[in-house]
Formats: structure tokens, C-alpha cells, sequence
């Protein structure tokens, strides 16, 4: 017995480690932030399989979707423009990071300063800003969609959104 | 003036830091001599002073370990106290969370105490023999230690100079929850794992301890450590919260839960510390010290006993698990 | 036995007290160390019980370098090989002769049995025994410096060290101390007396000559 119990120790050691392989192997880790993307182009989002690095929240659809690719070529994902907006506001690289949206309207990934943002879309965070690649008379630019957005001026706000849907109801 | 460094507890800590810091100072000087003229068998005046001179610098180190674990416990018990302080802060986890220093400085203490510890030991071995044959290595390690210290009291001030009474702080909810989605145990374990990872480490250590199987658990017990941490953090602690969603380390040194983390902690800490202190001994020295085996058995069996007998009681009041 | 090379002994970096003495005592020898009052006598037996360090310099006492020994071994090595009577003796005033004994005993020793018997030998040698149970301090000079003795003996050590033994007693009793030396020296102890007495002329035996810190054979 005094000579098996070392065998036995290390068997049972050694099934410990196995547990941990076989648990590293078994499922993926949702996605949070992806380094090395040396295109610099917005990657196709791998639904529920990756987190708003800013609410949290797995992104359930890539409409409407952002992402951030910072100069270091590390990329993070929102499900919600207002998301990408509130989250890159104390970020160093906030003026020289590339922004991206899905847009509604044409079903791609455009520059987000250049799309245009309707206020009152079912957005995944509430906000009310929907990514649109054409302008229209409902849709405000992207500095003014930023400047509502740390104003607390958005869907969000229950007495903004009365004036949100006053305004459009008119 | 930051508001938290006048606060009086944070006062006395950094005062004892800053006495830990002189001790050690002084003990550092006498190391430096002895790694560099230590000769037990030369019979001149310098000599002899080292070898007087070698006594203060064990009692300084002792001192050390003795105060450096009444710090740790007192750290503790401060940032603890300091949540009153920190909006946002429910716990010590807002608190040592609140800048990037807080974490790093509490693994170094308990790290730094682990040091000590294994500096105390090879000290009474060093003291068994009638030829100091251990003094040389002794005082070189101490000399690591003098390091580690530096590096605490680098973190210190950083820590405390940096922590404002006026930004929010997270709660220990968003800290040790989940993110959705998101697994927050390590090698993407499932509770079910953790747990049977959790009791087959401690069989492992355990039993290598019984059969004296050093480099096992030279192995296991690091390993069994982390485990365990991951385990009280986010399974054992909900049923001493009674609340599947409180998952936090810190809470539990609080008075609603009769300061059990310091049990908790405690005997983890010890009983871990301890067997890789007697393993090193069996494997470094040749030397297989009974009582530390048994300290350290005493204290891991205390620390499953005690945290799956709050499972046990939960189970056995309501009839269900959480 | 006891050897002694170089040895020196400083409280100041100005004051030197042993000034780089050398000699050897061989086993069972009986040595005198004469020398007036500030001399350096009680200095020199106080580092050959070990209770001093040297400042340098090789005390080996049966070819251990003492002075080496870590605090715990060297305080072993003393109860178990060094009887010293020193000048005021040191005993416990306010206990009896025999718990005087027993302390010394205690440390080195399981068995109570034993510890009695070794300490009623001591006392019998020393011719202490019809006081056993006498309280220290109600003790004369001569019965003190027996019990002393009596304590130095309990351990059965090999070396016994004296510090000016006569100083306290009168004539008679210094007589009768000679006898007592002399079977002492019978028994084969590597006895060391430092004194400043001329009684001890008269007595056969290897004498050093101690003055301002030098040995002089
Ligand atoms: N600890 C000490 N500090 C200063 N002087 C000392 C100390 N011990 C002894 N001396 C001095 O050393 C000299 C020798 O003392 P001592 O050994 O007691 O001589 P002796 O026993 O021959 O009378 C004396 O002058 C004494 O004052
Ligand atoms: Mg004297």
C-alpha cells in the first residue's frame, strides 16, 4: 500500500490536469476583443458567441452592430452604436481609432462618422440610434448622435424619449 | 490632500509599513555582510561581530514575519473598513478594486509572507546544525525578500495615494459577476468541474502529504490553491451569502458572516504554505519535519471541512441546493 | 582538552582586557590563574564557561570551537561539560539548596529518579547534604560556595571553573575548600582557579600569572 500510494497520487494528479484539457477543449470562450487584425476591416461577428465589451451583453445580431479597431489593430464589439460611443469616450486612442457600423438600410459595414443615425430605432441598448448609410430628414450626423449620446439625450431617457416621440408623431 | 490618507486606520497601516521597512532595512545591511564575509571557520574580530551581529538580523527577520502577517490580516480588515468611503464600494472588493494597484499588492503580501515563512524555516534548520551551514543561503534569500518588500511598499503608496473618495467604484456584483456569455472561472471550467477538480486536489495534497510524496505536492498544491481560490470566489461563498449571485472573496470577512473569511483564508493559506514549505524542505534539504506536515494537514483539512459544511447546512435546512 | 590560541578580549576598540593569550589545560590538570584585582581573571573564565564571547581569537574546548556553537547547542554544551562557581555564586536566595540543584538538573535530564540520585551524589561530594533542604540565603559563606559547588557538579560536569573562591571565606573554611579542591582533582575534573590568595601557594599545581590582560607562565 506505502508503495502504491505515490502511483496512485500521481494517477489521480494527472486526472486532475486531463479534467482541465478536456475542459479547456470542450466550448469556446465568448469573444471579447480580437488582436492582430491587420486588415484593419471590420470582422464578421460571430453571433452569441461575443460580448459588447461595454454593457456586457452577447450580440445577438449584426445589424446595427460597431466595432472599434483601435491603431494597434486590436478590435472590440458593440451590439449598439450608443455602446461603441460611450465606451471609446475616455480611450486614448479615441480620435485615431476606426469606427464601424452595420447600417440598416444597405446591410454592410460603413465608416461611423460617416453614417447617418435615425433617433428612434429599436436599438439592442435602448438608445434609439439606428446606423442608416443614407441620409434622410429623420437622421442626425454622427457628431450630433455623440453629443446626445453623453447628454443623455436618447431613447434611454424616458422624458427625452416623450420629446423623441412627440416630435416625430407631429 | 486625499481624503483617504488621512483616514486613521490607513495612518497606523502605513506606519507599520513604514516600521516593517525599517526593520528590514536594517536586517538587509547585516545580510549584505554576511553573503559577503561570512566564514565560520576564521576566528578574527569581524567575524565574531558578524556572528553577534547575525543574531539581531534573525530577530529582525522574526519580527518581520510576525508583524507582516498581523499586517496582511490588518490590510484586510482596512480596506474593508474603507468601503464606507468609496461610493459605489459594498465590500473590500470595491475597494481593492478601485485602481490597478490594489490587487497586485495584496497577492505580494500574502506572496511576501510566504518568503518569510520559508526564511523562518531554513532558519531552524540552519540553527539545528552546530556549524550555521544554511547562514549564507539564508541571508541571500533574505535579500530577495528586501526586494519583494520594496515592491510592497511601491504599491502601497501607489495603492492609497491613488484611491479617490470621489469616482464610483464597481461593487463586488459587477466585479465577480458574470459578464452574459461570459465563463469567469478558469480553463473554461464548469462549477461541476471546479468542484470535482476542487476535492480531487485536495485527495491529491492530502494524501502526498500522508505519503510523503514532496514533489507532488510541490506540484498539486499550487494548483490547488488557484482551484480553491475560484471555488470559495464563486461556489462555496453563495452559500455562506446564502445568494447564488453574491460570488465575492471579500464579503465574507465582514461581521453578518461572523468574519469567517479569516478562517477561511487563513487555513487555506496556512495549510497550502505549509506543505510546499515541507516539500521543499523533504526535496532542498533532505529534511521531512513532522510538524509542519501536520500543521499543514490540520489547517486544509479545517479549510474543506468548513466550507462544504456550509453547503452541507444549507442543504440539510432547506432541503435544496442553491 | 582546553586550548586557547590568541585570544582577545575588547569592550572598547581602545580597551583591551585579554591581550592575545595562548595556552593549554590538559584533562584532569589543576591550574591556577593568579593575578590582582582587575587583572582580567574573572574575564577569562567568564569566556571559558562561555557565558562572554571573544573578541578574537580559538577557544576549543575537547576540539570544539565553543564560541561557534549556535546559542541553543552552545548552552547545551555549557550544562553538560562546565561546572563555574562563580565569586557571589549565583544561587536562588529564597529557594532551598536542592531546588537549586534541580533546576540546573531539569534541563538535562527525563527521569526524576535520576535527577534525585544525581543530585544527592553532588551534594555528598560537596559535603553539602545535611543542609538540603535549608533556604539559600539563610546559608553561611562556606555553605553557599558548597552548594554552589554542589550545583556545578550535578551535571557531572568535566570542567569546573572557579572565580576567586576564597575571597568570601574565612581561614578554616579556605582549608578546608583546599581539601575539598583536592579530591575534586582526585576525580579527575579539569579544575581552572583564578585567584588572588596566597593560600593556594602551598598547593601542588600548574600556576599562570595573569597582569593588565597578559598570561604569564
Ligand atoms: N563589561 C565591561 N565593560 C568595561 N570594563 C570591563 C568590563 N568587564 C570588565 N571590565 C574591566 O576589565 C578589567 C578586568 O576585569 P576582571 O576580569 O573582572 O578582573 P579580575 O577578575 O581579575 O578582577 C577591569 O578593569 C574591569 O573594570
Ligand atoms: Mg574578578
Amino acid at each position: 500500500m506505502k508503495k502504491l500510494m505515490p502511483f496512485l497520487l500521481t494517477l489521480l494528479f494527472l486526472g486532475a490536469i486531463a479534467i482541465i484539457f478536456i475542459a479547456l477543449a470542450k466550448k469556446e470562450a465568448p469573444i471579447t476583443v480580437v488582436t492582430n487584425n491587420f486588415e484593419g476591416k471590420p470582422l464578421p461577428i460571430k453571433l452569441n458567441k461575443t460580448n459588447d465589451t461595454e454593457c456586457a451583453m452577447l450580440i445577438k445580431t449584426q445589424t446595427n452592430a460597431a466595432e472599434v479597431i483601435a491603431p494597434d489593430r486590436k478590435t472590440w464589439f458593440f451590439d449598439d452604436p450608443g455602446c461603441m460611443v460611450k465606451w471609446i469616450q475616455n480611450k486614448p486612442f479615441k480620435k485615431k481609432a476606426k469606427l464601424w457600423v452595420f447600417t440598416i438600410d444597405t446591410k454592410r459595414w460603413i465608416d461611423a462618422k460617416k453614417a447617418f443615425y435615425t433617433t428612434t430605432y429599436h436599438s439592442a441598448m435602448h438608445y434609439g440610434f439606428g446606423a442608416m448609410e443614407k441620409n434622410s430628414s429623420k437622421t442626425i450626423n454622427f457628431h450630433t448622435m455623440v453629443q446626445r449620446m453623453l447628454h443623455n439625450q436618447t431613447m434611454a431617457n424616458p422624458k427625452f424619449r416623450k420629446k423623441l416621440l412627440g416630435t416625430s408623431n407631429e | 490632500m486625499n481624503k483617504i490618507l488621512l483616514n486613521q486606520k490607513v495612518i497606523i497601516y502605513l506606519s507599520i509599513e513604514t516600521l516593517l521597512l525599517l526593520l528590514a532595512t536594517i536586517a538587509f545591511f547585516i545580510a549584505f555582510k554576511i553573503v559577503k564575509n561570512w566564514d565560520i571557520n576564521s576566528f578574527t574580530p569581524n567575524q565574531f561581530t558578524l556572528e553577534r551581529e547575525n543574531y539581531l538580523f534573525i530577530t529582525l527577520v522574526q519580527m518581520l514575519l510576525f508583524f507582516s502577517i498581523f499586517d496582511t490580516i490588518y490590510f484586510i480588515y482596512v480596506i474593508d473598513k474603507l468601503h464606507l468611503f468609496i461610493p459605489g464600494a459594498m465590500c473590500a472588493a470595491g475597494v481593492i478594486n478601485a485602481n490597478s494597484f490594489g490587487v497586485p499588492l495584496l497577492l505580494l503580501k500574502l506572496f511576501f509572507i510566504f518568503l518569510l515563512l520559508l526564511w523562518q524555516n531554513i532558519n531552524i534548520l540552519d540553527l539545528r546544525e552546530k556549524t550555521f551551514p544554511y547562514t549564507k543561503i539564508k541571508a541571500s534569500f533574505f535579500i530577495i525578500i528586501f526586494l519583494a518588500l520594496i515592491a510592497i511598499i511601491y504599491f502601497d503608496i501607489n495603492y492609497f495615494f491613488h484611491l479617490k473618495t470621489n469616482l464610483p467604484v464597481s461593487c463586488c456584483s459587477t466585479l465577480y459577476g458574470q459578464l452574459e456569455g461570459q465563463n469567469p472561472l478558469p480553463f473554461n471550467l464548469d462549477t461541476k468541474l471546479l468542484l470535482i477538480l476542487f476535492y480531487l486536489l485536495f485527495i491529491v495534497v492530502f494524501g502526498a502529504l500522508i505519503g510523503e510524496v514532496a514533489f507532488l505536492i510541490l506540484l498539486a498544491t499550487p494548483l490547488f490553491l488557484y482551484i480553491a481560490y475560484y471555488s470559495v470566489t464563486y461556489f462555496f461563498g453563495t452559500y455562506i451569502y446564502e445568494l447564488p449571485t453574491h460570488k465575492c472573496p471579500f464579503c465574507m470577512f465582514q461581521k453578518e458572516y461572523y468574519y469567517i473569511g479569516y478562517l477561511i483564508w487563513g487555513s487555506l493559506f496556512l495549510g497550502t504554505f505549509f506543505a510546499l514549505i515541507w516539500a521543499i524542505d523533504a526535496l532542498l534539504f533532505k529534511i521531512w519535519q513532522k510538524k509542519l506536515k501536520l500543521i499543514a494537514q490540520i489547517s486544509l483539512f479545517l479549510f474543506v471541512i468548513i466550507c462544504s459544511s456550509y453547503v452541507a447546512f444549507y442543504y440539510f435546512k432547506n432541503g435544496v441546493f442553491l | 582538552m582546553i586550548d586557547i590560541q590568541n585570544l582577545t578580549k575588547k569592550v572598547q576598540p581602545n580597551q583591551t582586557i585579554l591581550d592575545n593569550i595562548s595556552f593549554r589545560v590538559k584533562k584532569g590538570e589543576l591550574v591556577i590563574v593568579k593575578g590582582v584585582s582587575g587583572s582580567g581573571k574573572t574575564t577569562l573564565l567568564s569566556i571559558l564557561a562561555t557565558l562572554d564571547k571573544p573578541t578574537s581569537g580559538k577557544v576549543l574546548i575537547n576540539n570544539q570551537a565553543v564560541h561557534k556553537l549556535p546559542d541553543l547547542h552552545l548552552s547545551l554544551f555549557r550544562a553538560q561539560h562546565i561546572g563555574f562557581v562563580a565569586q557571589h555564586f549565583n544561587l536562588i536566595e529564597h529557594l532551598s539548596v536542592y531546588d537549586n540543584l534541580l533546576i540546573a538538573k531539569g534541563a538535562l535530564t527525563n527521569s526524576i529518579k535520576e535527577a534525585k540520585s544525581d543530585i544527592t551524589k553532588a551534594l555528598k561530594q560537596a559535603n553539602i547534604l545535611h543542609k538540603k533542604d535549608a533556604i539559600v540565603k539563610n546559608l553561611s559563606g562556606g555553605e553557599k560556595q558548597r552548594t554552589a559547588i554542589a550545583r556545578a557538579l550535578v551535571n557531572c560536569a568535566d570542567i569546573l571553573l572557579f572565580d576567586e573562591p576564597t575571597a568570601a571565606l574565612d581561614s578554616k573554611n579556605s582549608q578546608t575548600f583546599l581539601e575539598l579542591l583536592q579530591n575534586l582533582h582526585k576525580m579527575q575534573k579539569t579544575i581552572i582557579v583564578a585567584t588572588h590568595d596566597p593560600i593556594f601557594d602551598t598547593l601542588k599545581a600548574k600556576t599562570f600569572i595573569m597582569q593588565d590582560g597578559k598570561l604569564y607562565e
